[in-house]
């Protein structure tokens, strides 16, 4: 048993929970869509909502878990107890704290301001300061795992780094280069302003400071998928990693190409000369690289765990597969859908036909496919595989464990697949109605609506199935002695010894001077500038 | 590095397909002369409602028959309220908020852009078809958000000044 | 990585017979659909619904 099972316990309970109350609100957001006069359905509620599922499912739900699994991972595949473990708590106490204000703040209707909070939009200071506590908190956890680490490696001079550290290395890597953005964004302009203490904020300033975060967010969400796909599906799955150096060569591109991307979100922004755009858009567009091997070496993965099983066809492999176990359909259905989002995302970073879809209905669909479902579905599927062994409890309702998937599955295809739709013929997102009056054109919105509402309620029955068995199995599971969690062997066994894709300083060093290039002179040039400032507004 | 044959196959196959989306960005940009809203003007939020150009908003058709939109927008709405301009003129538009973000995003085309206070956005585009318009405000900017639009209306005529206000063959 | 270094293995031959031919398949459709769907979107969408300039 693992001596940070506790830790890790707590931190998957955390997110679970949050999990559960943002599905909660996700369907009444849904049934909005299939504008039904329900009595609790006012246009306060729908922005609150709004905000409270994209704060618990995009920062609570996420971090908690990859905190949780972060704990599991590099404790197993280094063989070795977490260092720490008290700074652990404490951090986890910080970031739960964080939690708590900013859920009060956002519940009780002092912080409609959505998960991307921009001003002059100004949310209770409460909101704030949780967000900032939230991102301490992780920052703790970051330490946990870097010190233990470096304590592993300091016991074993020049050996290889395990590939599941390896990507949970790139996944701290990734965030803590993120995480300056916007502790710089909530500490020295947001924070400050929403006390009073300053008057006045730089929209466009703070806008660069969101997304200098908010891009490589999504990798921090997306690289502890990639650790599951990588080093434990193909175990489940039966077969053997196809390509261990490959799986490093995609970590360190991450943290070469996760930053210097973020005007791609700022297209349409004034306030930022073209040629930076162009510059972040030409950059992004490389990060199709390495999700592109990423489908071929698990893809790969999987087809060697058919072989194995005596399949010699080209396709007869993929019936061999357990699409019963949970475990493994999660993720090779987040595949599917990852194919999908992938798509949407390289238009959403394409400089010019950005304009077509910019905050349409499409960025809804699109980041649904990719943190709603790679990142949330992997993350569902590998916690039926770790609880009953972090727990020592049998899975409890299977049946319901077997199913959700494919009802998440069907039930985003259907919400994603409209809002794509929609979003190309024009509707916004996040709007409580789209009526515009009887607006002919926004009449032909409804029949996509209606579909995405369907998926929605599929969506929300899938959530139910999964809290369900979460809180069957850690609290009514039979006992049972525990399995032990396993990592995927690779298909050639590399030599021990650290490569340069291991030395992780190397790629850091790059990373910075990347970030420099994409930030520090764009930064430097709007400062530079005359500006004015905008008082805050609450109209919520 | 030990690469299988058919992930090396396959690797260069996924380099072409970013050298072919970086190929026709650059033709975007470069060939096309298109960029997205991306003007660097900057404006006192608090001083938009009695500013001569913001203050007074509307259309200009300038001498060489392009035309100039300027529009304020605000919670909950835009001013102002209908735009009518020729059919395959330039236009070109100019806004800024009073207050909080906005979006505005005309339906069915490529014109969208963010509207942010203290900054002018602007761009340039034409429409080629003739007709009404929906113009919707596309980033959260309160409660009233879902409600703030306006009307766009594509005018047939000659595209020169003297064919604005000719309701010619509009519906 | 030098060319050398990028060639297929006959270690892998042995072990799951053959190249991982179904993946190859499925990445390539998959591919092929991806620069596809590009083109239509910016050739029958994006172009048609007018550039826009500085």
């Amino acid at each position: 048993m693992i001596g940070a099972r506790r830790l890790a316990l707590a931190n998957f309970w955390v997110a679970i929970t949050a999990f559960g109350v943002a599905a909660a609100m996700a369907l009444m957001q849904a049934l909005s869509r299939a504008d039904l006069a329900l009595p609790w359905r006012t246009p306060k509620m729908y922005y609150l909502s709004v905000t409270a599922h994209g704060v618990l499912m995009a920062l609570i739900f996420t971090t908690f878990f990859i905190m949780g699994l972060g704990y599991v991972v590099t404790e197993r595949s280094l063989d070795r107890p977490i260092k720490l473990r008290r700074v652990g708590w404490a951090s986890f106490g910080l970031a739960l704290l964080g939690t708590l204000l900013a859920a009060w703040a956002i519940l009780w209707g002092k912080a409609t301001v959505l998960y991307t909070f921009y001003p002059p939009l100004k949310a209770h200071p409460a909101f704030y300061i949780g967000a900032a506590l939230l991102v301490i908190g992780s920052w703790g956890w970051s330490w946990v795992i870097i010190h233990t680490y470096l304590t592993w490696k300091r016991e074993n001079p020049g050996a290889r780094t395990p590939l599941p550290v390896h990507g949970y290395m790139t996944t701290i890597i990734v965030w803590i280069l993120a995480t300056i953005g916007v502790a710089a964004e909530v500490v020295l302009l947001l924070i400050p302003w929403s006390l009073g203490i300053t008057e006045k904020i730089d929209p466009i300033l703070a806008r660069i400071l969101f997304w200098w975060f908010g891009h490589p967010l999504v990798y921090f969400w997306l690289l502890p998928a990639y650790v599951i796909w990588y080093t434990m599906t193909p175990r489940i799955a039966g077969g053997k990693l196809f390509s261990d150096p490959l799986a490093r060569l995609v970590f360190v591109l991450f943290i070469l190409l996760s930053t210097p991307v973020g005007f791609h979100h700022q297209f349409l922004d004034p306030g930022v000369r073209a040629g930076w755009k162009f510059f972040h858009s030409f950059n992004t567009q490389w990060i199709l690289f390495p999700s592109f091997v990423t489908a071929f070496t698990v893809i790969a993965s999987f087809e060697v765990a058919g072989r194995l099983k005596g399949k010699k066809g080209w396709f007869d492999w993929l019936g061999a597969l357990p699409w019963g176990n949970p475990a493994f359909s999660s993720v090779a259905l987040s595949m599917i859908i990852f194919a999908i989002g992938g798509f949407g995302g390289a238009i959403n970073a394409a400089y010019g036909m950005n304009a077509m879809i910019h905050n349409t209905a499409w960025v809804q669909g699109h980041f649904h496919l990719t943190v709603g479902t790679a990142v949330a579905l992997s993350f569902m599927g590998i916690a039926y595989y770790l609880l009953p062994r972090l727990t020592g409890r049998e899975l409890e309702l299977s049946l319901l464990a077997r199913i959700q998937p494919y009802l998440w599955f069907m039930g985003m295809l259907l919400f994603s697949v409209s809002n794509h739709l929609t979003g190309l013929a024009g509707m916004p997102r996040r709007i409580y109605q789209f009526d515009y009056g009887g607006s002919e054109i926004a009449d032909q919105w409804v029949a996509g609506t209606g579909i995405s509402a369907l998926g929605g309620v599929l969506l929300f029955a899938s959530a139910l199935c999964f809290v369900a068995v979460m809180f069957g199995t850690g609290f009514a599971g039979k006992k049972a002695q525990p399995q032990p969690i396993e990592f995927a062997e690779p298909l050639e066994t590399p030599n021990n010894k650290a490569q340069i894709l291991d030395k992780f300083w190397i790629w850091v060093l790059i990373a910075v001077v990347l970030i420099m290039a994409a930030y520090a002179w764009p930064i430097g040039e709007h400062l530079a500038t005359p500006r004015f400032g905008s008082r805050g507004y609450s109209p919520f | 590095m030990k690469v299988d044959l058919y992930e090396k196959i396959w690797m260069w196959a996924a380099l072409g397909i970013v050298v072919l989306f970086l190929a026709s960005l650059g033709f975007s940009y470069i060939g096309r002369a298109i960029q997205p809203p991306s003007h660097v003007e900057m404006i006192d939020p608090e001083a938009v409602r009695t500013d001569e150009e913001f203050g007074n908003p509307g259309v200009t058709i300038n001498a060489d028959g392009s035309a100039t939109v300027v529009v304020q927008a605000f919670m909950f709405a835009f001013l102002p309220q209908e735009i009518r301009v020729p059919r395959g003129v330039p236009v070109t538009f100019r806004l800024t908020s009073a207050d909080v973000i906005h979006g505005f995003q005309i339906v069915g085309t490529n014109g969208n852009t963010m509207v942010v206070p203290g900054y002018v956005s602007q761009f340039t585009t034409s429409f080629s078809r003739a007709g009404e318009y929906l113009i919707v405000c596309n980033e959260y900017c309160g409660l009233g958000h879902h409600v703030m639009s306006a009307k766009l209306i594509v005018e047939e005529g000659a595209g020169s000044a003297g064919s604005v206000g000719e309701s010619g063959g509009v519906r | 990585m030098s060319d050398e270094e990028l060639r297929g293995s006959s270690d892998l031959d042995a072990d799951i017979g053959g190249h991982p031919k179904g993946t190859l398949a499925i990445v390539g459709v998959y591919g092929l659909l991806f620069a596809l769907g590009w083109l239509i979107l910016y050739f029958l969408v994006f172009v048609p619904r007018g550039a826009l300039t500085q």
